[in-house]
């Protein structure tokens, strides 16, 4: 088991980016821990931590479905399970932005960006 | 697969093909990071082996988190995608030795200050200054990432310790532990804001 890209693969759950963000969402909605949240997906240990590291899916209706579906097939999920957690992870972020949060608490990723276009 | 300092990477052509695929595929980051990640950790503790390893891992992962999220940052004109990681990756963990070691040097015993004060009185902590304070801002600007994260979370009285666990990145551990961690963070923080307003205030 590849501890380390499970301990990174967690750290990807504070950013919308990330499928991570919406599983950790979903997880949070059901009161799973990591290990009932694989267990309902269908994953391993490890291709949880892959699919925490998924882009997340498009939000208009053919691209959700398609990315889904892709997800889905490359890591053997749960295609139920993993469209409601894209679901709740888009109703976290339609909250976040309600209430005029910024749409992600990672401010290392955002500082880095600023320094790389050398602001 | 090519060596370097002992560690060894994939080719250049694997990396390439791995970082090439995330600009269409929404499944690759995890392959991408997985092909990466060990190489860069073993390279950066290489290169600074007295480092701690916690801190390697760090910025090793928000490297390639980064470059997940932002495929189109590196451009493969100008170096191998190896070395322009390693680039990033050194410079990001000079910077967190840096922080480090100025946090070690002055703050030593604010923590120790601010552990004291969050475990004798636990009703006071529960009344927090307005997160609007004047005096709160250069607090805040001092927290480190995962510090400052929850300080958002609490900002926002966000209550399911879940997130909180989230960003500390202890999700897999048993939620007794959990829960006792993310406690043990948020009292300290909420002491560090206290006396920050205090000392204002005083």
């Amino acid at each position: 088991m590849d501890e380390l890209l499970i301990r990174a693969a967690r750290r990807a759950s504070t950013d919308p980016h990330f499928l991570a963000f919406a599983l950790a969402r979903y997880a949070e909605q059901q009161h799973m821990d990591e290990s009932a949240l694989a267990t309902a997906l269908g994953a391993t240990p490890e291709t949880l931590a892959h699919a925490r590291l998924c882009r997340t899916p498009r939000t208009d209706p053919s691209g959700l479905r398609e990315d889904v579906d892709r997800i889905a097939a490359a890591f053997g999920l749960d295609r139920t399970v993993l469209a409601l957690a894209v679901r709740a992870g888009e109703a976290a972020m339609v909250e976040r932005l309600a209430a005029g949060l910024p749409e992600t608490t990672a401010p290392l990723l955002a500082a880095r960006d600023r320094e790389e276009s050398g602001e | 697969m090519v060596k370097g300092s002992s560690v060894t990477w994939p080719s250049d052509a694997e990396l390439f093909t791995a970082w090439d695929r995330m600009s269409g595929d929404p499944t690759a980051g995890g392959a991408f990071v997985a092909l990466v990640l060990r190489p860069l950790v073993r390279q950066l503790a290489a290169w600074r082996p007295t480092a701690d390893q916690d801190a390697i891992e760090s910025v090793a992962t928000d490297v390639l988190l980064w470059l997940v999220k932002q495929p189109a940052k590196y451009n493969p004109d100008k170096s191998p995608l190896r070395v322009f990681l390693l680039m990033v990756a050194r410079r990001k963990l000079l910077t967190a030795l840096e922080s480090e070691r100025r946090h070690q040097s002055g703050k030593i015993r604010w923590d120790d200050v601010e552990f004291a004060l969050a475990s004798r009185n636990e009703e006071e902590n529960d009344t927090l200054p307005s997160f609007d304070h004047p005096a709160l801002k250069d607090v805040v600007d001092s927290l480190n990432d995962v510090d400052r994260q929850l300080f958002e979370l609490m900002r926002d009285d966000v209550r399911e310790y879940a997130r909180f666990a989230a960003v500390m990145g202890i999700t897999g551990l048993p939620l007794e532990d959990q829960e006792r961690q993310v406690k043990r963070a948020k009292d300290r923080i909420k002491a560090r804001l206290k006396r920050a307003v205090g000392e204002c205030n005083g």
